[in-house]
């Protein structure tokens, strides 16, 4: 049976939002709408967070980006949370607030999700249904965000959360790469000039990047891309273990030297079924120009397996 | 993929341990704010040394180390219960699956058997027989070495035999080559130089140093160096030793060659320390450095002919010790 309603106590702001009285100290201010429970994660390109927020009586994921950020990190940040908010998909985490926190770091909120990292269910040794299930809700996602002109470019098993009912939400949206006119007409550049997506920028995660990404050719990056990042998902699943194994060395050359990865090739004890191995080849070609399968035609073939 | 260390709370809640490490305490500004009213505002440090994950204790009040009283530094190996102002923490050690960002990664250079020089940044750089190898040897099978500039060196796999300072790589593993190390590919021969080591004023020595600000905060113990967007741990002399090159007394300005004679009185007190002490904690500094992505041998930099080192500032960066 679902929780029922947490309604009470309403708290100090409800004179605000009932009576119109703001009080002295602004109740509806951040630190009194939001009661951080404790940090989930954090990196250098943000710390997530996760808090009550008191007024709406129900848990929320902030990410928080940290000080001393150059403008460039703060403008992704933004975008991240512009491009997560425009994308109303069931496979996209709802964002709800975007402000700055007591400390007037830039934050976004977003509805938290109870559950765990499709790596973590991985490790866990999901079964391989489940992970085709799980794995048919990302692509279905990033089929959807591709029609919005939305490349993700980081496509990856920890990028992806899992709810205990088995829904599965692509998050991380900080790499995406609009396909938009208004973007490239307006490069962003930082304080010393230097433009975002600079040629030679390696974006993504080595194991799961495209050839294209992992060699800096930027200009090269678009929808295929992330097919050959659902491609090595879809390989470790079926074969139960990752496409590019390895130290960060390894893993970028066997990049480099796999032209169209077959789990039945590598796996031949295990039961691959055809149709998969198929679309797993196409969706690893080098040339991303080869790789003639896009992320739809990939959610269709594993709904329909 | 490469490992992580995190600092999980008893909630099951982590934060990952960065170089410039998780300040502990009651102050707001606390990497981890304690609620308890016994912590001190600022009481311990958790970073990352040469070992792992370590602790500097900054402030008065107990702090444990799986129940034993520490009053200074200690090691903290995974799965250790640190106990800080009522708070109980374990450090977890597990695997990283970690984002490239355009960060500051380290500039390399490849110098060739001819003499000729080939940059490499963020991208893989492949060296093979084939038209799509970023550098083409004839005789090579294609994609036979791939280097990758990583943060504390240039990171390398084959798939052809090769061998890095003369030992052989096997194809099954990745090596790790640093400044002046060598390459041997079929026969030939490829330095690795650092990226300020060329020589002229290249736009490579300034790819490898290049930054707008850096700026020294101290703390009970050590401090840390923020360098533009990066930020490094430095135990007590090295931090020192950085402040005396960062803020130096007149008419030295930041950035000038510091006379080790000078750098013994400030940092280990009058009695001179010897050179092999100043070039144990150079080299450490230099080490905590790159860990935290920074170039350590291209920042910290000594005078030709030695006796004097200096913290080597780009045209119009900015330096403060706070």
């Amino acid at each position: 049976m679902a929780d029922p309603l947490d309604l009470v106590p309403l708290g100090p702001w409800a004179s605000t939002l009932v009576e119109g009285d703001p009080g002295e100290s602004g109740p509806l201010e951040f630190g009194t709408r939001y009661e951080i429970l404790g940090v989930v994660s954090s990196g250098p390109m943000g710390e997530v967070r996760r808090c009550r927020d008191r007024p709406l009586a129900r848990d929320v994921a902030m990410k928080v980006l940290p000080h001393g950020n150059a403008r460039i990190a703060r403008w992704r940040f933004l975008r991240e949370a512009r491009v997560q908010a425009q994308l109303r998909h069931a496979g996209v985490v709802p964002v709800h607030d975007i402000g700055l926190d007591g400390e007037e770091r830039p934050f976004f909120t977003m509805s938290w999700i109870e559950g765990r990292s499709f790596r973590e269910a991985l490790a866990a040794g999901l079964a391989r249904g489940a992970a085709l299930d799980v794995l048919t809700q990302v692509c279905r996602a990033v089929a959807y965000a591709h029609a919005r002109g939305v490349v993700h470019r980081d496509l990856k098993p920890s990028n992806v959360r899992v709810d205990e009912d088995g829904a599965a939400y692509l998050m991380d949206w900080g790499l995406a790469k609009l396909t938009s006119e208004e973007e490239e007409a307006e490069p962003i550049t930082d304080a010393s000039g230097a433009v975002e997506t600079r040629a030679g920028s390696v974006l993504g995660t080595i194991g799961y990047m495209s050839p294209e990404q992992l060699r800096g050719e930027v200009e090269r990056v678009d929808t295929s891309a992330d097919v050959y990042g659902l491609g090595a998902m879809l390989f470790e699943v079926l074969t139960g273990a990752p496409l590019h194994p390895g130290k960060r060395a390894q893993r970028a050359l066997s990049i480099l030297r796999t032209d169209g990865a077959s789990p039945a090739g590598r796996a031949p004890a295990l039961t691959i079924p055809p149709a998969l191995d198929e679309a797993c080849v196409a969706a690893t070609r080098l040339d991303p120009a080869a790789r003639e399968i896009s992320a739809a035609e990939l959610a269709a073939l594993l709904s329909a397996r | 993929m490469s490992r992580a260390f995190w600092l999980r709370t008893e909630a099951g809640t982590s934060r990952r341990i960065t170089p410039a490490g998780l300040l502990l305490g009651r102050a707001p500004g606390c990497d981890v704010v304690l609620a308890s009213p016994s912590a001190s505002r600022r009481q311990a440090l958790v970073h990352l040394d040469e070992e792992g994950v370590a602790i500097a204790v900054m402030g008065k009040g107990e702090v444990t180390v799986d129940g034993a009283a520490l009053s200074d530094g200690a090691a903290l190996p995974p799965g250790a219960t640190l106990e800080v102002g009522g708070a109980r923490f374990t450090v977890v050690e597990e695997a990283a699956e970690s984002s490239e960002l355009a960060g500051p990664t380290p500039l390399w250079v490849l110098k060739g058997p001819s003499g000729s020089m080939f940059s490499i940044e963020a991208a893989a750089f492949s060296i093979g027989g084939d038209q799509r190898d970023d550098l083409r040897v004839e005789g090579l099978p294609p994609r036979a070495v791939v280097l990758l500039s990583g943060r504390s060196g240039l990171e390398v796999a084959a798939s052809a035999p090769i061998t890095l300072d003369g030992a052989p790589l096997e194809a099954e593993d990745a090596g790790l080559a640093r400044a002046g190390s060598a390459l041997e590919i079929d026969g030939r021969r490829f330095e690795v130089v650092a990226g300020g080591d060329l020589g002229d004023e290249s736009t490579v020595a300034n790819a490898a140093t290049g930054f707008a600000a850096v700026r020294l905060e101290f703390m009970p113990r050590g401090g840390r160096l923020h360098v533009d967007d990066v930020a490094v741990y430095l135990s007590e002399r090295r931090c020192d030793f950085v402040a005396v090159l960062l803020a130096p007394p007149a008419p030295l300005q930041p950035g000038d060659a510091v006379p080790d004679e000078l750098m013994w009185s400030r940092v280990w007190g009058e009695q001179p320390a010897g050179r092999k002490t100043l070039n144990v904690l150079m080299h450490r500094l230099r080490r905590d450095l790159d860990r935290a992505g920074l170039d350590g041998a291209g920042l910290i930099e000594r005078v030709e002919g030695g006796g004097a080192t200096r913290f080597v500032l780009p045209d119009g960066a900015s330096a403060t010790v706070e």
